[in-house]
């Protein structure tokens, strides 16, 4: 007997077809994990982090990926359901942890999205530094306008429902690595120092380093949310998670060590590591191709992003944890509007702030998070539904699953004690989130109706408030406390909050 | 309270409240950060300048959920 229930089963697969081989899965899951983050992380972690300790670090952020990921296949060959990891921890842990892990993954999704479109600016600045130097300060300048409409412009596609373009893009940036990499190794490399054994002194930059890169790697993760299109489900998404976890690695590796054999970490920092690799390498070229590339990786993936945020927000909107208006489907073309608008609005305002090192930390905690409850659910479910079908069982049980949530922990809080400023504010943010998403489930709890007569009570009371102290400073008994909002705007005000108020307090009454 | 006249107050105010509060918290941010020197331009002194900036971000997000709600419930009402 399987573990959860039969009808709920049926009804996420109902009406969708299972068509993709392992073929398309193992692609599904390089699209979700080769993106622009390669062509922006790792700037600041060879720069200013760890040096030619890149490779290490691409190393060590690959096999911790691998270690979380083999929970992955598990929980997904066994439940492969719409919503991902949401629907595990929802399995194991039901209301409130569900409810936090997605609040999670959504705003990981978030960042991601704000880095994608930072991403676009910065390779777009490149492109035309080489094309027509002079232009990419006017881009520079302008970063935030163009995030925006280009966040804008996302969002129409998204509500008209244009698909991405997921494995084509996949198979042209695998051709531009292998080129790059060739290119380089025939370029007669020779990197300075890699391969020297790391030092303990240099272990906690790069473990923050680790943390930083973290998000090239398991955009593979995204594959468990399309599992239900997958043919086979229990063989080919443990496969496909596996194979492109492995195929990864020495990918990202080759392309730092040929990167940090033709550019040197004491470089300017502000430069873009891999275009001023591919550059070095291939020419002006180089640099259009791989400025190209970063921009279409960039857009690919804020589009990915921006689909991935809705279709969490939906999910949870689905069980009652979100207002059901996120559930609004477009009349014309059938797709959830207000779920992209809500989340593009937030991805415009964390895009325009600009700063990488904040967003690639926000994205990567925000999934740690996560990670760490997907290791705990299965730990859970082993142990509460042993008999729940299992196509594919994580090996070493229980010491991966514990193995991998230690990670999680680990290198949530680690560049904390290492005392990177980006990292702390990033934390801090994250505890602030993690603060306001509690009291939004509380809200949620005390019951929309409650909460309503609350906040028009609010809104009445002020509202009777400021239009008392208006009128008395008006007539000079008092001095104004506004000064400067003028007394008509001040008890117009007063008199919309009253209104307000008194049609919340009655809406249930009438 | 006819529902026809109740419906038009809920979607009328609810919109006004919402920019109310949007200005509101607009306002709040262009104080704080002192853009185009609002904060000389408005004679604010120093002193009061985070109770202005704290009450006004209350205010708004306040009436923005308030006003929402209007909104919310004028939308389900249609």
């Amino acid at each position: 007997m399987n573990g959860w229930n039969h009808v709920e089963k049926e009804t996420c697969l109902l009406k969708t077809k299972r068509e993709l081989g392992l073929f398309s899965t193992v692609m599904m899951g390089l699209s979700g994990a080769i993106g622009f983050e390669i062509f922006i992380l790792l700037n600041y972690a060879y720069f200013h982090l760890v040096g030619y300790g890149i490779i290490w670090a691409l190393l060590l952020a690959g096999l911790i990926n691998i270690l979380i990921m083999l929970s992955y296949c598990e929980l997904g060959a066994a439940m492969p359901m719409v919503g991902g990891e949401y629907t595990y921890i929802k399995t194991a842990y039901g209301g409130f942890v569900a409810f936090i892990s997605g609040c999670f993954r959504w705003l990981a999704s978030e960042f991601s999205a704000a880095l994608a479109a930072v991403s676009f600016t910065q390779q777009l600045a490149h492109f035309f530094s080489i094309i027509a130097p002079g232009t990419e300060i006017f881009i520079l300048e302008h970063a935030p306008l163009i995030i925006i409409i280009v966040v804008l412009i996302f969002m129409m596609s998204d509500i008209k429902g244009v698909k991405q373009l997921g494995s084509v893009i996949v198979i042209i940036f695998l051709a531009l690595f292998t080129v790059l990499i060739i290119g380089g190794l025939l370029h007669g490399t020779n990197p300075p120092g890699i391969l020297s054994t790391p030092s303990l002194e240099s272990l906690p930059s790069a473990l923050a380093a680790v943390v930083y890169v973290f998000p090239m790697f398991f955009g593979m993760r995204a594959l468990v949310a399309r599992a239900v299109h997958v043919k086979n489900p229990g063989k080919n998404i443990p496969r496909g998670i596996l194979l492109s976890a492995l195929l990864i690695i020495p990918l990202y590796m080759g392309l730092a060590y040929i990167g940090v054999s033709v550019v040197s970490p004491e470089e300017a920092p502000s430069t873009l590591f891999l275009n001023l690799a591919a550059e070095r390498v291939m020419g002006w070229m180089g640099g259009v191709l791989f400025a190209f590339a970063g921009m279409v990786a960039s857009l690919s993936a804020l589009g990915t992003s921006l689909s991935v945020q809705s279709s969490i927000s939906r999910g949870m909107s689905r069980d009652k944890y979100l207002p059901k208006i996120l559930l609004s489907v477009h009349r014309r073309f059938g797709t959830p509007y207000v779920a992209v608008v809500t989340g593009s609005v937030f991805v415009m305002l964390l895009g325009s702030i600009g700063a990488v090192e904040f967003l690639g930390y926000g994205a990567s905690i925000g999934s740690l998070i996560v990670f760490a409850f997907v290791n705990l659910s299965l730990l859970k479910l082993r142990k509460e539904k042993p008999h729940m079908e299992r196509p594919f069982k994580t090996p070493f049980y229980p010491f991966t699953p514990i193995a991998g949530f230690l990670m999680s922990v680990v290198l949530l809080v680690f560049p904390m004690f290492l005392g990177d400023e980006n990292a702390l504010n990033a934390l801090t943010s994250g505890v602030g989130l993690t603060a306001l998403v509690v009291m939004t489930y509380y809200l949620r709890m005390v019951g929309y109706h409650r909460l309503q007569i609350a906040v028009g009570g609010a809104c009445f009371g002020i509202g009777i408030l400021l239009t008392l102290l208006t009128c008395l400073a008006a007539t000079g008994i008092i001095s104004s406390i506004f000064p400067f909002i003028p007394n008509p705007i001040a008890i117009l005000i007063g008199l919309i909050s009253m209104i307000a108020g008194f049609l919340n307090i009655t809406e249930r009454t009438t | 309270m006819n529902m026809r006249i109740r419906r038009i107050l809920m979607v009328t105010v609810g919109v006004a409240q919402s920019v109310t509060a949007l200005s509101t918290l607009i306002f709040a941010c262009v104080l704080y950060f002192d853009l185009f020197n609002v904060q000389a331009s408005l004679n604010i002194p120093a002193q009061r300048l985070y109770f202005y900036v704290l009450t006004l971000l209350v205010f708004g997000f306040l009436s923005l959920t308030s006003g929402l709600f209007l909104v919310y419930e004028w939308l389900e009402s249609r």
